[in-house]
């Protein structure tokens, strides 16, 4: 009952809105965790404002508000302004809280052009599930939220890294074909030029959060969570330490074993909320189609990623990642042909030189087999199995930042 | 202290491709060979598994035949080979370059010494 009703919400979505299957397919399945958080990023003229309402409107009916960073928003429409009565009567300091704060659908048009100082009230809600205004707090409820922004708009503020981290995925929409102009043009006439307006509430709000509760108890499979950590592991590790570094590649990786491999291409790595994002996809995906595999995987990695690493060469953001992606899938095929995850299994059983030697050589081709590999070694020498200098820390000379490096001096 | 999960993920991938543990003749000391993967993929009757033959020494048959992914493992790194060639052919230049350079140097220095 409750998945059918996900499953019409798409249905009434996609109806209205052309093209951008994907997109709209991972945007319903993103809303299946509490507080969730969408950003749509597309060229002037796609769509982003009416994707964004469509969703708002079929989940929370008319109980959403949409600020927008084209209009003067000051933190007052947002956050909350001073009953000024109350202050002049009783010398009381009473916030109003803003529709924004108190509703359960939260918009927000064009991100890219808010100012700072609400951006940062919004940054501090994604983040702590709160707003303040006049030393007072209020706790925000359960919500969705979806923004846009057009990133070739000139007209931009910068937004830290660190405010678009808290977007759950990035959808990118695309501009339609020759066949999907016709049908709009059909679909317009249909709606009577008015598609927002004709999209129903497909459920209710209570309703989707049982769906969200529904989904958080979803067990998922060792295998599945196992390739989630793998994939971002491989997205975020570097024998050089880039995260703390100050040189970033490709400077860094000057003279590098791993030059070629995806580490190298990254500047900044995704944050461990790529791993959390991954895995309310996969668990809403399971909830809702029955099964995740690990090629449904790769697919959601293609919208949790990009808002959140910065690639040493950007051509054009989404088929660069979706190369990585395709580089990653072979090197996880070459550490199975290699039986890697065997040899690290017997190696976790206890310690053995014939196991230990294979693993090692395993080890110089693949940093994040070797992190792991590096970890139990620091344990065998403790324990008298292995000497050190012998240890793969030492000969190859790599500085993992998982490493207690403090503790072998 | 390792997760259950972490160690259900390492058991459930070398369930899929094993490594058969065999004892020796030697006392305590046991033979590892490479089990056979579950699910590796369906290659033609006659077809060979390159890598195994590249990491393992096995023996080639006479038609070597291999699927794509195997491929483009070989292809990226026959790339990062040749450009690490490249790389290194670079800086033997750049090295003989400061060689000949300081040869050159000590010589000069000699003859002025000398005379």
């Amino acid at each position: 009952m409750l998945r059918n009703k996900i499953v019409d919400l798409e249905k009434e979505i996609s109806a209205r809105f052309i093209g951008n299957r994907e997109a709209i397919r991972m945007l319903v399945l993103n809303q299946l965790h509490p507080r969730s958080t969408t950003l749509i990023r597309a060229p002037r003229g796609v769509g982003k404002s009416t994707l964004m309402l469509l969703l708002l409107k079929g989940i929370t009916g008319d109980d959403f508000v949409v600020v927008s960073g084209a209009s003067e928003v000051k933190r007052g429409e947002v956050v909350g302004r001073l009953h000024i009565p109350s202050l002049e009567k009783e010398g009381v300091e009473r916030v109003l809280w803003a529709a924004f704060v108190k509703s359960k659908g939260k918009g927000i048009d064009e991100l890219n052009r808010l100012n700072p100082y609400t951006t940062a009230n919004i940054h501090h809600l994604m983040q702590f599930g709160e707003v303040w205004a006049y030393g007072q707090k209020s706790k925000v409820e359960d919500y969705v939220l979806v923004a846009n922004e057009n990133p070739s708009d000139a007209t931009s503020f910068i937004h830290p890294p660190p405010f678009y981290d808290r977007f759950d995925i990035c959808i990118f929409l695309r501009t339609l074909t020759l066949s999907e102009k016709f049908q709009l043009q059909e679909l317009l006439d249909k709606y009577d030029w008015n598609l927002v307006e004709s999209m129903p509430q497909v459920l209710s709000f209570e309703e989707l959060q049982e769906i969200r509760e529904e989904v958080a108890h979803v067990d998922l499979d060792p295998e599945l969570t196992g390739y989630i950590n793998l994939l971002v592991r491989d997205f975020q590790s570097c024998v050089r330490d880039k995260e703390n570094s100050e040189i970033k590649p490709p400077s860094l990786c000057e003279g590098c074993h791993f030059m070629r491999d995806v580490c190298g291409l990254i500047k900044e790595p995704v944050s461990e909320r790529a791993t959390v994002t991954l895995t309310h996809l996969t668990k809403a995906a399971k909830w809702l189609y029955g099964k995740c595999d690990i090629d449904d995987l790769f697919q959601m990695a293609l919208w949790v990623f990009p808002h959140r690493l910065s690639l040493i060469r950007t051509r054009n953001i989404l088929s660069d990642i979706r190369d990585l992606l395709e580089r990653e899938r072979v090197k996880m095929e070459d550490r199975r042909i290699r039986r890697q995850w065997s040899l690290l299994n017997e190696l976790i059983k206890g310690f053995n030189p014939s196991i230990y030697r294979l693993a090692r050589d395993a080890a110089v081709e693949d940093a994040t087999f070797a992190e792991e590999l590096i970890k139990m070694e620091e344990n065998w020498i403790n324990e008298g199995l292995l000497k050190r200098g012998e240890d793969l820390l030492t000969q190859m000379g790599w500085r993992f930042p998982s490493n207690d490096g403090w503790r072998r001096k | 202290m390792e997760s259950k999960k972490y160690r259900d993920f390492l058991e459930k991938e070398a369930s899929k491709s094993p490594i058969e543990k065999k004892p020796s003749n030697f006392k305590g000391k046991f033979w590892f060979s490479w089990g056979e993967s579950s699910d590796r993929a369906v290659l033609d009757e006659g077809a060979s598994d390159i890598i195994d033959s590249i990491y393992f020494g096995g023996d080639l048959s006479k038609t070597v035949v291999m699927d794509r992914k195997v491929a483009r493992i070989i292809q990226e790194r026959i790339k990062d080979l040749e450009e690490e060639n490249i790389h290194l052919y670079k800086r033997i230049r750049v090295m003989k370059i400061i060689i000949f350079s300081l040869v050159a140097t000590i010589l000069i220095i000699a003859v002025i010494i000398l005379s």
